[in-house]
């Protein structure tokens, strides 16, 4: 094959860099006029408010104890009081409870939750309920123990 | 400020981080999806990519420190998301990564939300025939058209070897081309 030459001494083959811009070329007309890849009809507008949802979603959701929300309760809490007298020492560690709530994900029916909130035992000062109906809420404020600190969010309206 | 600083700092406030991040999807959304599909290429699979981009970037938007920019920092992340969703899928289908994206171009005929005739087709089989990184680096220098040092921020590779892995690509696509 025939080299040129250039000014470091460098070489390429003969018509290299012709070669480079014609196939270039060919490449550009291919996609501009060919090929075009689409969406559904208002896919965009859908996605946004699904990632927000999805976002809004991963956010945490206490700064102690998270429950899952209420209308998923099942029982559980009794588990939960029955774990709390038996490793007492471990449920002392705040962040211990913070991993056995979270990762069990164990939902609680309202009356587990009065008695959860009634436990003098319990060295646990606050518990967020996220999700509660009104009633819900106005239900475990007449139930829960003046010590025990009860957090809101984002409940219905 | 500049408005990425102040974006940044939106999104790592708790107090403002929601607005941040509706912010951050209006104007980034969509670049980023065409960067997903271009590598997916299937819809489907490009919208559940795009969705566990964003949950990455939301999960990690405090250790975000300005190094980089901020779009780059993402599209890096939709680049390892759409590139573990092929090793996953091919995975699945014991396939190598390069089987499972030719099987998806094959697939495109058929595809609803791909306009293209067969010369468009025989350049996503070529392109598909890449080996990974000249596959990445051909679809954000020719289609996307950033620049080589934008590109080298988001694959983390010197502009010397970018270019490289581009001079390779084009001369590959064209032989499959011609080849087809």
């Amino acid at each position: 094959m025939k080299l040129k030459n250039n000014k470091h001494g460098f070489k390429v083959p003969e018509n290299y860099f012709d070669e480079q811009n014609k196939l270039m070329g060919d490449l550009e007309s291919i996609s501009k006029v060919h090929f075009k890849l689409e969406v559904p009809m208002g896919y965009f507008e859908r996605s946004e408010h699904q990632i927000e949802k999805l976002i809004k979603d991963q956010k945490p959701k206490s700064k102690l104890i998270t429950l899952l929300p209420y209308y998923s309760s099942i029982a559980a809490c009794f588990l939960i009081v029955l774990a709390l007298s038996q490793f007492k020492e471990e449920i002392d560690d705040p962040a211990y409870a913070k991993i056995y709530f979270e990762e069990q994900e164990i939902p609680f029916t309202t009356n587990e939750l009065f008695d959860l909130t009634q436990n003098q035992d319990l060295e646990i000062n606050s518990i967020a309920f996220e999700n509660l109906n009104n009633e819900t809420i106005f239900e475990l404020q007449e139930a829960y123990n003046p010590d025990f600190n009860l957090i809101y969010e984002n409940y219905e309206d | 400020m500049e408005e990425q600083t102040l974006l940044i700092n939106a999104l790592q406030n708790p107090k403002t981080q929601e607005i941040g991040f509706k912010t951050l999807i209006k104007e980034y959304q969509q670049p980023l999806y065409w960067h997903i599909r271009k590598i997916v290429l299937d819809h489907e699979d490009a919208d559940d990519v795009l969705q566990n981009t964003y949950i990455k970037i939301f999960k990690n938007i405090k250790n975000f420190r300005g190094d980089s920019k901020l779009y780059s920092w993402m599209y890096r992340i939709a680049t390892n998301e759409s590139l573990t969703f092929i090793k996953q899928k091919s995975k699945k289908l014991g396939l190598s990564t390069n089987e499972y994206t030719e099987k998806q171009v094959n697939k495109l005929e058929a595809d609803v939300y791909f306009e293209g005739d067969q010369i468009a087709r025989k350049l996503q089989l070529a392109i598909a025939k890449l080996p990974e990184k000249q596959r990445l680096v051909f679809n954000l220098r020719y289609f996307d058209e950033l620049k080589y040092d934008e590109i080298s921020e988001i694959l983390e590779t010197s502009i010397g070897s970018l270019k490289a892995s581009y001079h390779h690509a084009v001369k590959k696509i064209k032989n499959e081309i011609e080849k087809q």
